[in-house]
C-alpha cells in the first residue's frame, strides 16, 4: 500500500511540475519589457529604431522573438525533452551550462547551511521547549524573534562590514581567490562561504528554533505525556519516546519546504557576498528580460520544489505509522 | 551527547566535502584558457630589478560579470575593459581632453566632402596569436560588421577600396557623415581577425578560446569563473609603446559599496566602471585616506529635466522659465555629487565637453522670481487650495516621470522628491509617474515614440556626452529614436548642422550655436554639473591619468602606471 502511494505522488508531481512549465513559460513570456532592448543595449536600439527598424525585425527573428507565443511555447517544451535550453540573450552563452554551473555554487551553500540550521535550529528548540521559561528560552527566544524579523540580507550586510571589513578577517565577497587548486582552492572556498553560511546559519536556524520550540512545547501539554509523567516514566525517555518522535513529523514538512527553496531561496546573501548561484542570476535575467535563462530558473526551482513535497510525503510515509492510505 | 558528537562530525566531513568538490574540480570547466597558467597570486609585486618600474600585477575592480569573453560583443567585464584599447585593437580612442586619437591604426582622415574615412594601419601590428594584422582584416570588419553583426552605422557605407597594403577607404552614402561616424563609434569599434571570425555564424554565441584574441596591447589569459577574476598579459613589443603594465586581474564584486570596501583592503588598486561613479554617500569611507585617492574628476554626463513639448504646461516657455528658478540646484548638487558639484549653465552640456559654452550663465535659484513669472503668465492659484491653476482656470497636476533605469532608480526618486518639493513651494502640484519608473512597458509608453510626459528626468552617460550628448535626447523623436519632443525649426537645423560638420572646430561652433538655443527656450535644464569619482589606491604606483568622467583605467594606463 505504501508502494502505491508513493508511485501515486510520483505521478501527481509529473503533472504538477508540467503545470508550473506552461504557467511560467506564458508568465515569462507575458512580462513587460521588450528583451531586444538588452540584447542589443539601450543606445544601439534606440539608434537602429530610428535608422533602420527593418534591423530590429531581423534580429527578433534571429531570437525566435517574432513568433507566436504557441510556437514559441511548443518549441520550449521541445527543448525541455532534448535538454536543450537555447541561448541566454544577455550572457550568449548555452543557459544550462551557466545553470549548472551556478546551481553547483548555490547547493554548496544551501545545502550544509539547511542541514545545519536544521540541528541547531532543532536542537536549541527542543532543549528551550522541553525547559520552558529556563535560561535558554529566555535568551533564544526574544533572540530568535528579532532575527527572524530582520531581512537576510541587512545581516548579511552587518556581517560584511564587521567580519571582512573592519576586522578583515574574511574577504569582502566572492568564492574563492583565484588562481588556486586542489586542497588549497578547497580551504579557500571554505573560508570564503563563512560569512555567507553563517548567515544563512543564523537566520534559518532561528526560523527552525521557533518551530521546534512550538511544536515541543504542545506535545508537552498533551495527556499521553501527563500519563507518562503520572506513570513516573523517566522525563529523558518521555523526552525521546515520546516528545521527539511526535516533534520529528511536522519539522520534516518545515525541513522539506527549506529544501523546496534551495535554489531560490538564498538571493540576497548571494548579492551581497557576490556568490555566484542561481539566486544572483534569477535576479539578473528579470532585470534584463532574458526569457531563456529565467525560464530555466523557474523549471529549476519549481523541480526542486516538487522534489522536496515528495520527500516529504515519502518520509511521512515511511516515519508514521498511521499512515496507510490518503 | 555520544550521537551529537557523531552528527556534528558528519556534518564537518560533509562541508569539507563539498569544500572539496568545489576546490578539486580545478580549473571550474568553464574557464577559456588561452595560456597555460593563470597568476597563483592575486598580491602586486613591484618589478624593480630591472629599473624600469613595471607594475607587475594591477588589479582592477569592476561590477560586471566576468562571463562573456567574445570580442564581437560589450557583454561582460571584458567587453567594459576593450573600451579602453585593452585586448580590442580599436579603430579610435580619446584622449584625456575628450578629442578622438588614432587607437591601434597608425592615422586616420576625413575627407573634405566628409563622405570618406581613409585608414592606414602601421607595419607591425599583430594579432594575439601572432599573425599579421593587414587590410584584408580592415575591409572584413567593416563588411562583417554591416552583413553579419548587422551595425545600423555601417549600413550606408557604399565602397571599399583600399590603396597599397597600409591604406584603406571607407565610403558612406549621403545619409552618414564620416566625422560623424568616427565621434559616435571612438571607444566601441574595433578591430576583427579575419581568420576567425570568418567562418563563424552566430558570432554571438561563438565561444571558442580564440574568440579573445584582438589586437590591442593586452592578451587574455585565462578565467576563473569560480573567481570571477579574469587575467591578461602585455604584449610583447607592442607598436604604440612600451607597456608599464605587465598583467592585469579584472575581478567581479557585487555592487560600488563591495568595491570600495575591497580597494580600502587593498583588495584592488583602481575601480572601474563605465558611466558608473561610485555615490556621493561613499565618499566619507574614502576621504582621509591617505593610501587612496577619490578620483574625482569634472563629470561630462549630467541629470536633466526635459519638459514635454506635447503636453501643457510644460509647452510654455513661461513655465519652463518658472521651473528653471524653481529649482535648488545647490541641494540637487549635493544628493548628486556631495560637495564635488557645481551650479549647471542654462546650454545643459557639461563643461568637460568639447563645444561648452560656459558664457551663458549659471542658472539660478529664486523661488521668488518663479513665483512672479507664474503670476504674469496666468498660472494664479484660483480655488485657494495652495497650488496654481493653469492660465484657463483648470487645476493642474504636473506629472514628473522618471527615467526607468534600475541602476539609478533609487537616485531619479530622490532627485523626483526634490523637485517636487521645490515647484510646491511656488505653488505647483506634481505627482510622481510611480509606474514608469518601475515598468520599461509603461516607461515606453510614455516616453518613446512622442512622449506624453510633462516633466522627464533622465541621465546623459559620459558615453553619449562624448558626441553631441544631452542636445540629443531633447529633439523630436523622429530625429533620434530616443524620447525627445521638441520640433522647433531653429534647433532642427541647429542639430542638423552640429551632425554634417566634418572637424572639430566647427564641431565646437555648431555646439555652441546649439546651447545658445537651449538657454533661451530651456527645452531641458541640467539638475547639477558634478564630478565622478573613481577611486583608486595611491600607495604602490604613480602615473595615473584621470579621464574626465571616466577614471584612471583608460586607454593611457598600460603605458603611463608605474612603480612609485
Amino acid at each position: 500500500m505504501k508502494k502505491k502511494i508513493i508511485i501515486n505522488r510520483i505521478l501527481i508531481s509529473i503533472g504538477t511540475i508540467f503545470l508550473i512549465i506552461t504557467i511560467s513559460f506564458f508568465l515569462v513570456n507575458s512580462m513587460p519589457g521588450d528583451p531586444l532592448v538588452n540584447i542589443m543595449g539601450d543606445e544601439e536600439y534606440y539608434k537602429v529604431k530610428n535608422s533602420n527598424p527593418e534591423l530590429l525585425t531581423q534580429i527578433a527573428e534571429k531570437y525566435g522573438l517574432n513568433e507566436s507565443l504557441p510556437q514559441r511555447y511548443f518549441k520550449y517544451l521541445k527543448s525541455i525533452l532534448t535538454l536543450d535550453f537555447g541561448y541566454s540573450y544577455v550572457k550568449n552563452q548555452p543557459v544550462l551550462d551557466v545553470a549548472l554551473y551556478r546551481l553547483k555554487w548555490t547547493l554548496l551553500l544551501a545545502v550544509p547551511a539547511t542541514i545545519l540550521s536544521a540541528f541547531i535550529g532543532g536542537w536549541l528548540g527542543i532543549a528551550a521547549g522541553w525547559n520552558s521559561s529556563g535560561a535558554l528560552d529566555r535568551i533564544m527566544t526574544p533572540l530568535a524573534l528579532v532575527m527572524n524579523t530582520i531581512p537576510t540580507n541587512c545581516v548579511a550586510i552587518i556581517v560584511l562590514a564587521i567580519f571582512a571589513y573592519r576586522l578583515r578577517w574574511f574577504p569582502i565577497s566572492g568564492m574563492t581567490s583565484g588562481g588556486l587548486v586542489g586542497w588549497a582552492k578547497a580551504r579557500d572556498v571554505l573560508w570564503h562561504m563563512a560569512l555567507p553560511l553563517l548567515v544563512m546559519v543564523l537566520s534559518r536556524s532561528c526560523g527552525n528554533f521557533i518551530h521546534m520550540k512550538s511544536y515541543v512545547t504542545q506535545i508537552k501539554s498533551e495527556e499521553y505525556i501527563l500519563t507518562a509523567t503520572a506513570k513516573g516514566v523517566k522525563r529523558s525517555r518521555i523526552l525521546r519516546r515520546h516528545v521527539l518522535k511526535n516533534c520529528f513529523l511536522p519539522y520534516i514538512t518545515v525541513l522539506c519546504m527549506q529544501f523546496g527553496h534551495i535554489v531560490s531561496g538564498s538571493i540576497m546573501v548571494e548579492v551581497v557576498f557576490t556568490w555566484v548561484g542561481m539566486g544572483d542570476m534569477m535576479n539578473s535575467s528579470i532585470s534584463s528580460s532574458d526569457f531563456p535563462m529565467m525560464q530555466l530558473c523557474f523549471l529549476i526551482t519549481a523541480v526542486c520544489m516538487v522534489l522536496s513535497n515528495i520527500a516529504a510525503d515519502v518520509l511521512y510515509v515511511v516515519f508514521d505509522p498511521r499512515i496507510e492510505e490518503f | 551527547m555520544k550521537h551529537l558528537k557523531t552528527i556534528l562530525a558528519l556534518l564537518l566531513a560533509l562541508m569539507m566535502a563539498l569544500g572539496c568538490l568545489a576546490g578539486c574540480s580545478g580549473q571550474t570547466g568553464e574557464e577559456t584558457t588561452t595560456a597555460a597558467t593563470a597568476p597563483a597570486a592575486v598580491q602586486p609585486q613591484e618589478t624593480e630589478a630591472e629599473g624600469n618600474h613595471h607594475v607587475e600585477l594591477l588589479r582592477v575592480g569592476l561590477t560586471r560579470a566576468n562571463d562573456t569573453f567574445n570580442m564581437t560583443t560589450q557583454g561582460g567585464a571584458f567587453g567594459l575593459m576593450n573600451y579602453n584599447s585593452f585586448c580590442a585593437g580599436l579603430f579610435w580612442e580619446r584622449d584625456e581632453n575628450g578629442d578622438v586619437q588614432p587607437g591601434a591604426i597608425e592615422s586616420f582622415a576625413i575627407s573634405d566632402d566628409d563622405r570618406t574615412i581613409s585608414i592606414t594601419i602601421p607595419e607591425n601590428l599583430y594579432w594575439h596569436d601572432g599573425v599579421p594584422v593587414t587590410l584584408d582584416d580592415i575591409q572584413f570588419t567593416f563588411e562583417y560588421g554591416r552583413d553579419v553583426l548587422l551595425s545600423s552605422s555601417l549600413a550606408n557605407i557604399t565602397e571599399i577600396r583600399r590603396e597599397g597594403d597600409r591604406t584603406i577607404h571607407i565610403t558612406f552614402n549621403e545619409q552618414t557623415s564620416a566625422f560623424a561616424f568616427v565621434n559616435g563609434q571612438t571607444t566601441w569599434a574595433k578591430i576583427y581577425p579575419k581568420h576567425i571570425w570568418e567562418n563563424v555564424e552566430k558570432p554571438s554565441e561563438y565561444t571558442g578560446a580564440d574568440a579573445t584574441i584582438g589586437c590591442g596591447p593586452y592578451r587574455f589569459v585565462s578565467v576563473d569563473q569560480d573567481a570571477q577574476i579574469s587575467y591578461y598579459e602585455a604584449v610583447d613589443n607592442y607598436w604604440k609603446g612600451e607597456l608599464t603594465v605587465d598583467k592585469v586581474s579584472v575581478k567581479t564584486y557585487a555592487s560600488a559599496e563591495a568595491l570600495v570596501m575591497a580597494l580600502k583592503n587593498d583588495e584592488i588598486d583602481a575601480i572601474y566602471n563605465y558611466s558608473g561613479p561610485i555615490a556621493s554617500t561613499l565618499f566619507p569611507t574614502i576621504e582621509g585616506d591617505a593610501n587612496l585617492d577619490l578620483g574625482i574628476s569634472p563629470d561630462p554626463g549630467n541629470y536633466m529635466l526635459m519638459f514635454g513639448y506635447n503636453e501643457a504646461p510644460s509647452n510654455d516657455l513661461a513655465f519652463r522659465q518658472a521651473v528653471s528658478y524653481a529649482m535648488n540646484y545647490d541641494v540637487f548638487g549635493a544628493t548628486l555629487y556631495g560637495d564635488y558639484y557645481y551650479t549647471p549653465t542654462r546650454g545643459v552640456i557639461a563643461s568637460p565637453n568639447m563645444g561648452y559654452d560656459g558664457s551663458l550663465g549659471e542658472l539660478t535659484y529664486s523661488p521668488e522670481k518663479a513665483r512672479e513669472i507664474l503670476d504674469a503668465a496666468g498660472y494664479l492659484d484660483v480655488d485657494g487650495d495652495g497650488y496654481r491653476e493653469d492660465p484657463q482656470g483648470n487645476a493642474m497636476d504636473v506629472l514628473i516621470t522618471p527615467q526607468y533605469n534600475t541602476s539609478r532608480q533609487e537616485l531619479l526618486a530622490r532627485l523626483a522628491a526634490i523637485l517636487a518639493d521645490n515647484l510646491a513651494k511656488v505653488g505647483i502640484k506634481t505627482t510622481l509617474d510611480e509606474e514608469s519608473m518601475t515598468s520599461r512597458e509603461a516607461w515606453s509608453a510614455r516616453a518613446e515614440n512622442g512622449g506624453t510626459y510633462q516633466l522627464y528626468l533622465g541621465y546623459c552617460t559620459s558615453g553619449i556626452a562624448s558626441y553631441i550628448g544631452a542636445p540629443m535626447y531633447i529633439v523630436n523623436y523622429t530625429e533620434t529614436g530616443w524620447w525627445g519632443t521638441w520640433q522647433d525649426p531653429e534647433y532642427l537645423d541647429a542639430y542638423h548642422a552640429v551632425k554634417a560638420v566634418n572637424n572639430f572646430d566647427d564641431y565646437k561652433a555648431a555646439m555652441r550655436e546649439l546651447q545658445r538655443i537651449i538657454s533661451e527656450q530651456l527645452p531641458a535644464i541640467s539638475f547639477a554639473f558634478g564630478t565622478s569619482s573613481f577611486p583608486y589606491r595611491t600607495d604602490r604606483y604613480e602615473g595615473w591619468i584621470n579621464y574626465p568622467g571616466w577614471g584612471v583605467i583608460n586607454n593611457k594606463t598600460w603605458y603611463q602606471t608605474v612603480t612609485k
